[in-house]
Formats: structure tokens, C-alpha cells, sequence
């Protein structure tokens, strides 16, 4: 797995859409696909042997793969075109941020004061100024919630006869702005020396996400690493009882990206434990454990689908759950037994579409060690 | 219309200031030891015409000798006066009647539009004729200082904090016109060959305080270009030659 830093030279949209009007702002993140989407088009780009024309033998367009064995062998790219199915793309978040918890609350009046996490503290009140507390959403990094630093562009459509604005033509786009870092991970390739510069997002040919690629060194957690964390995080909970029940080992699950649930959906809930049992399913971890608490929200999420051969390049619309996440679970198994499933869980995510940074979970993540803080 | 490319005239020249010239730079200066009312200068500190100074005036005198009637055929309007040939509402009225059809709606707007609108743009149509900003072809100029005083009319003497001063581009000055006339048929030409011959004349006046001796101008040197589709190819591939000058003003 490759740490790697995209600073942008130019703004940047991603995922734009239409909040008001002719208002359109970009997502605050740049996600898996995206970075993936804009990998394909740099080589295809640079591929003699496309055809925009022409589809794979199973039908897709603009697919990244091996399209002749002895001229791709001399390709600086047939790394990537072997293997690019199975090369996991995270999300990059702004300056190295994790999205904020859902199970922690922040300062009302102050960003910079901390978090307090209320999965295991009852206390609600700012650990600094001792003022109240709000559950939040964004970016957090170091104590404190980050922005993302964003501008307007204002633009209109000429009418080609009169050379005069057309009427309705002008819109105004919020963009990331240019000078800003992001941070995230590639897994499956040591070959991003290949790419120098990227073009990122949307708009790319009228100016827009121009960025450099840094490669900074391997990351990521190891096994010894998560079984400390586990032993760690029980250490200080100390008491592990939930609904009636003691459990040998509290784990939690932290959400660094939306999941989109690998279920079946048309399923009457009418309870907790209805939700729980379901959340079971969605975890699917392989042993034996109860979901005791979850802090989640769950949205729509509609995407495009750059190989299919019509002209409506939508794809089927599907629940996914949002980022910043978390759910913590209670098991009375051995965590020498489990350590193979969880570290499997943290490696390769949970839910679907995993390679395109969708449902990257950490696993007793240090927010929750020491509170936040 | 500017969807296709019809012709292109270009004036290129000198402007002479034959008087001298004051366009104020529209804002007092924080330094006090600084003129009531400087003059608009470029970022080499060297004086300039902007482009509008120069339109506007030209715009300005068009008006004015259309409406006289002695033109036969043309039409004029007096755009700022609230009484333009297109109004607002008569494109809200085109643009019901012709929804999405923006061609359509262009024709009828170039239609209702009277003669100096055509050339000059208008809100809902843009001008056929471009003037760029006139800089100085000067190495230096030495700007100059004009005082003024405002006399009571009681006592025939200067009345008291009725004292200005203004600064002033000196004559002599020289600036470069560079003009493009797009897509012009047979009335636009007529119009142009007007703006040009009075600027040759020097029957311009351009800037403030024109009634108190300043800013008459004069278009030297000139060298005008017609490009049109005998020789787009070499204009879009090598620029502007001899062979397409145009020496019918």
C-alpha cells in the first residue's frame, strides 16, 4: 500500500452537482473511483491500440486491459493494464483528514477544542471550556476540524449569433482551490512514478483539476498493530456489558469511507434488534458477535458507469452509508481466532465496490483510546 | 451576425493628441501631494485612451449625424436615453415567441436593431466593431499640471476653496489604434469610413473638459486590412500582409 499526496495545481469539482439552480458545488473529498477514472483516461490516452469505438469481448467500453500481448509488453503502462481491476484506490481526503466520527460531539463555539466520544463517555460537555456539545460532520485532524478551502468561479454561455450572454447560460461553479494537498492510499501497484501530473474530477479540459502526484512512503497498519489496538481499547473500557450480556471483547469499526451495503434491502424493520440483526448482515465478518451500538447515516448514491455502451451511463441507484460511521460489536470469541477475519475487514473493506475506496474501515481506531484526544 | 465568418477590417495607426488630453482616472488619490485629478495611466505609468473613450465618443458623433436625416436610410437611436431600438421587453417578447430557437431570435433582434446598434453592440447585440485600448508609442511623456479657480460671481474675484487643479496628458502625445470591424456588410462600411475620416480630420475630441481646449485627436499613419474568405487562410496562418491592405476610405 502507497501513501501518495495530490496537490492541486488548478481548482478542482468533483462529483458536481446542482444545489440550487445554477449553483453547482463539488464534493469536499476526492473518492477512489475518481482517482481511478482519471489513471484510465491517462492511459488510454496514451494507448495506440484504442478504440474508442470498439468495446471489450464482454461488451464494455474504454476498459483498461492487455489488448495485445507482444505490443503492450514494450508499454511503460502493462503494469497497470494486467492488474488494474485489482488495484484498491482510497479516498483522499483534504490535507490528511479523517472524516469526523458520528459517535463524537465537538465544541459548539469552538472547532479547535477537541472531540469528546460519547461511545463510552457519558460525559457531554467540552473537554477544554467545559461548554456544550454537538455532533458534527466534516474533517477532523490533530484536535481540531478542518475546512476545505473552496472559491466561486462565475461563468456564462454565449449565444453564438449575437455574441451576448444567453439567456439562462450563466451558472457559478464552488471549486476546491488550487494549492491544496490531499491524502490517501493506492493499494496493489508500486507504479505511480508513471504519472507525474493527473487530471482529476470534471471540467478538466476548461482549466480545472490539474494536480502532481507525490508519492510519499508505504503505510497502513499491520496485524501486530490492530491486536493492540483491540487490547488496548478493552483495557479501557474495562466494564464490557451491554444489554444484559458480558463480553469478552469489545471491537469497533470505523468507517474512513461510505459503504454501500452488500444486502438485500427489501427487509421489514421494525425494532432495534430488527436494525442490529441487519447490521449484522451488513458487517458479514465471518464469526460470532452482537452490533450493540451504531452511529450512521445512510444516503442515496447514484453514479456513471464509463464502460457501458449507451448513451445513459447511470448506474442503478443504491443506499450507501455515509462516511464518519461507526458501530462497535461484542464478541465472546478469541481474538487469535477472529484476527484473520477483522485484519481481512480492514485490508480489503466491507460492502461493495471496495476497490474504489468504498468501505474502508479501521478497526478500534485510536479516537476511540483516549477519547479523541 | 457572428456565428460565420464573413470579413474582417482592421485599422491600424497612430492617434496624435493635437490638444492636450485629460481621461481622470475616476478616484482621488490617498496621496495628498497628488493632483485633485490625475489622468489614467497605464502599468508603466505611461498615459492611455481606453478603448470605451474612444467608442463612445465615435458612437456618440454617428448618432448624432444619423439623426440629422441627412443620411438617407439609416436609423439611429438613442440608446442611453431609455429609448433604444430593442428593448428589454421586446426580447422577453421573442424569446416566448421563439422559445429555444436562438438563431431566430438572433435575426429578429439584428432586424429590429437600427444602424448604429448594429456597429456599436447594444444589450442584446454584440458590437461589430472592437477597439482596443490606446496605449502610449512614447518612451516618456511628461505629464503636465493645469490650475483652476472658480470666480464669484458677486465680487468678479476667486471664490474662496474653489480651488482645483487637474492633471493633463501634454499634446503631442501619440497612441496606438488598433480597430477590427467583424462580419461588416455595405451600411456598416459606410458607418466606419465616417469614424475614420472624422479621426483623420481631427474633428475628435476625446476625454473631460473638451469644451475648455482639451482633448482634440488625430488618426495618422493608418494602414487598414480586409480580410475576407479569398484570404482567410493565409490571415489565420501567417497574420496580416500587404496584399491585404484596403485603401478605400
Amino acid at each position: 500500500m502507497i501513501k501518495v499526496k495530490l496537490n492541486l495545481i488548478s481548482p478542482l469539482i468533483v462529483g458536481a452537482r446542482n444545489l440550487v439552480g445554477n449553483f453547482l458545488t463539488t464534493k469536499d473529498y476526492i473518492p477512489g473511483d475518481v482517482i481511478r477514472a482519471a489513471i484510465a483516461r491517462e492511459i488510454l490516452r496514451n494507448c495506440p491500440l484504442h478504440d474508442v469505438g470498439r468495446p471489450d469481448k464482454d461488451g464494455r467500453y474504454n476498459w483498461i486491459y492487455i489488448r495485445d500481448g507482444e505490443k503492450c509488453s514494450r508499454c511503460k503502462y502493462k503494469g497497470w493494464c494486467s492488474n488494474f481491476s485489482n488495484i484498491r484506490f482510497y479516498n483522499f481526503y483534504y490535507d490528511g483528514a479523517r472524516p469526523f466520527p458520528l459517535s463524537a460531539m465537538k465544541c459548539k463555539y469552538h472547532n479547535d477544542h477537541g472531540l469528546v466520544d460519547v461511545l463510552f463517555n457519558k460525559k457531554s460537555e467540552c473537554p477544554r471550556c467545559k461548554e456544550r456539545v454537538e455532533f458534527a460532520t466534516g474533517y477532523y485532524k490533530d484536535g481540531k476540524m478542518v475546512d476545505v478551502p473552496k472559491r466561486f468561479f462565475t461563468r456564462t454561455a454565449i449565444d453564438p449569433y449575437t455574441k451576448t450572454a444567453r439567456d439562462g447560460g450563466l451558472y457559478s461553479i464552488l471549486a476546491i482551490e488550487e494549492g491544496s494537498t490531499f491524502e490517501g492510499y493506492v493499494d496493489g501497484t508500486n507504479d505511480l512514478e508513471e504519472f507525474k501530473t493527473l487530471r482529476i474530477g470534471a471540467d478538466t479540459s476548461s482549466g480545472f483539476g490539474k494536480c502532481e502526484i507525490e508519492i510519499c512512503s508505504e503505510g497502513a497498519g499491520n496485524e501486530v498493530d490492530l491486536i493492540e489496538r483491540i487490547e488496548k481499547l478493552n483495557k479501557i473500557v474495562g466494564k464490557r456489558q451491554y444489554g444484559g450480556k458480558t463480553y469478552k471483547t469489545l471491537i469497533t469499526l470505523d468507517f474512513y469511507s461510505d459503504m454501500i451495503p452488500d444486502i438485500d434491502y427489501n427487509i421489514p424493520l421494525k425494532t432495534t434488534d430488527d436494525y442490529k440483526e441487519l447490521w449484522k448482515k451488513i458487517l458479514n465478518l465471518g464469526f460470532q458477535y452482537d452490533v450493540i451500538k451504531v452511529y450512521s447515516e445512510s444516503n442515496l448514491y447514484r453514479g456513471y458507469d464509463t464502460s457501458k455502451p449507451t448513451d445513459d451511463m447511470r448506474e442503478k441507484p443504491s443506499v450507501y452509508i455515509e462516511k464518519g460511521s461507526v458501530v462497535l460489536i461484542g464478541t465472546n470469541e478469541d481474538i487469535d481466532g477472529i484476527k484473520d477475519k477483522l485484519y481481512s475487514a480492514e485490508k480489503s473493506g466491507i460492502g461493495q465496490n471496495t476497490a474504489n475506496g468504498y468501505g474502508n474501515v479501521k478497526i478500534c481506531d485510536k479516537i476511540h483510546l483516549n477519547g479523541g484526544n | 451576425m457572428f456565428d460565420k465568418f464573413e470579413n474582417k477590417y482592421i485599422v491600424k495607426g497612430t492617434i496624435v493628441a493635437l490638444k492636450p488630453i485629460h481621461i481622470g482616472k475616476g478616484q482621488e488619490s490617498m496621496d495628498p501631494t497628488e493632483v485633485d485629478s490625475p489622468v489614467i495611466k497605464d502599468e508603466n505609468g505611461l498615459p492611455l485612451i481606453p478603448g470605451s473613450s474612444l467608442k463612445g465618443v465615435l458612437r456618440s458623433f454617428v448618432e448624432r449625424v444619423l439623426s440629422s436625416g441627412a443620411f438617407e436610410g439609416y436609423r439611429s437611436c438613442l440608446i442611453v436615453n431609455d429609448e433604444p431600438c430593442v428593448s428589454d421587453d421586446d426580447v422577453k417578447r421573442l424569446k416566448t415567441k421563439y422559445d429555444k430557437d436562438y438563431k431566430k431570435i438572433a435575426e429578429e433582434i439584428y432586424e429590429s436593431s437600427c444602424n448604429v446598434c448594429r456597429l456599436f453592440g447594444s444589450n442584446h447585440l454584440a458590437a461589430k466593431l472592437t477597439i482596443k485600448d490606446l496605449n502610449s508609442i512614447d518612451e516618456k511623456t511628461f505629464f503636465d499640471m493645469r490650475d483652476g479657480v472658480g470666480i464669484d460671481r458677486d465680487t468678479g474675484t476667486a471664490k474662496d476653496g474653489k480651488k482645483y487643479n487637474y492633471e493633463i496628458t501634454p499634446s503631442g502625445t501619440r497612441f496606438k489604434l488598433h480597430m477590427i470591424g467583424d462580419n461588416l456588410d455595405d451600411d456598416d462600411i459606410e458607418l466606419l469610413k465616417i469614424c475614420l475620416n472624422v479621426l483623420k480630420n481631427g474633428q475628435i475630441s476625446v476625454g473631460g473638459m473638451t469644451s475648455r481646449g482639451l482633448g482634440t485627436i488625430k488618426l495618422i499613419d493608418e494602414k487598414i486590412y480586409k480580410v475576407d474568405k479569398s484570404n482567410l487562410k493565409e490571415y489565420v496562418s501567417n497574420g496580416l500582409n500587404e496584399e491585404m491592405r484596403w485603401n478605400d476610405v
